[in-house]
């Protein structure tokens, strides 16, 4: 597709039609827009702003060398971000070692935490599940904000692991080994962010 | 791991939840497998429950890209790696 040739959306436009478009024509400002939001999340993973810069700048560098293959079918952050957990991936792996988690987070990890979610013999609380959220949530544009939640309000560590496992897709025991992590620990921890997050669907992102 | 307690498919909704986690993390055996799904099947809370991981945690894949062109295509070796069976729910 050669955006830049259109002048309506065709018929199967994706939903995003005017943001593939306007990045088409102008993709320097369209990349600049989610800077930020790429650098917290390398932040995160890579522990120093500096690391963050470059692999942002790889990501850059190559979103604008393949411009041609943004097809528009997911939002412009979601496919910089695909090419962003390669770079961080690769900036991983090249380490040869891992700076260790906080050990006060780790070590507090347990799944009582969530004791006000169930009743005695394990149930639910039916007041902790207030219903299915809204279609309109799992929007993608939504959805991708579910990272900046997680990012915001999860311990830095619990975003970390969550965001290495669901986001980097780095196997379970290659996370516990690089974090130096008894697979226990990172059970809770993983549990923990999934049932944050499920407390955040129920409720709404806005009202956490 | 967990203490089962007399519940729908022999667990709680409690260790459902832990389950269901590990599901994304690992492969279920076929006693948890048949456990988790048994106690779903007759337990609306946790059917509520599950939609709302499912929602969540589903649609992370598309949503993080894993799977778009510039994934498989341009950036080589990486990608699609995860037993994705055990991720739906």
């Amino acid at each position: 597709m050669k955006p830049s040739g259109l002048k309506v959306p065709p018929v199967d436009a994706p939903l995003d039609w005017l943001e593939t478009r306007s990045f088409a024509l102008r993709p320097a400002e369209g990349l600049a827009q989610h800077r930020q939001f790429l650098l917290d999340l390398a932040t995160l993973q890579l522990g120093t702003r500096d690391d963050a810069d470059d692999v942002v700048q790889e990501t850059f560098a190559a979103a604008l060398e393949g411009l041609h293959s943004f097809s528009g079918k997911v939002p412009l952050r979601a496919w910089l971000v695909g090419i962003l957990r390669h770079k961080i991936i690769d900036a991983i792996r090249q380490r040869t070692r891992y700076v260790r988690l906080d050990t006060d987070e780790t070590i507090q990890a347990n799944d009582q935490e969530f004791d006000d979610h169930f009743s005695n013999d394990g149930s639910w609380q039916p007041s902790v599940l207030n219903g299915s959220c809204p279609e309109a949530m799992l929007a993608h544009r939504e959805l991708l904000e579910l990272i900046e939640v997680c990012m915001q309000k999860l311990p830095s560590n619990t975003a970390k692991v969550f965001l290495m496992r669901e986001f980097l897709d780095l196997d379970f025991s290659e996370i516990a080994e690089r974090m130096s992590l008894e697979e226990g620990n990172l059970r809770v921890l993983l549990y923990r962010a999934r049932m944050r997050l499920r407390d955040c669907v129920s409720r709404g992102w806005t009202s956490l | 791991m967990n203490e089962y307690v007399g519940n729908g498919g022999g667990i709680s909704c409690r260790e459902s939840t832990w389950l269901v986690s590990e599901a994304r993390d690992r492969l279920l055996n076929r006693e948890e497998t048949d456990g988790l799904q048994m106690h779903i099947d007759g337990c609306q809370y946790c059917q509520i429950a599950a939609q709302q991981f499912s929602d969540l945690l589903g649609n992370l894949a598309i949503v993080l890209a894993r799977n778009s062109d510039i994934d498989r295509k341009s950036l080589s070796g990486r990608a699609g790696n995860r037993a994705t069976g055990s991720a739906e729910n």
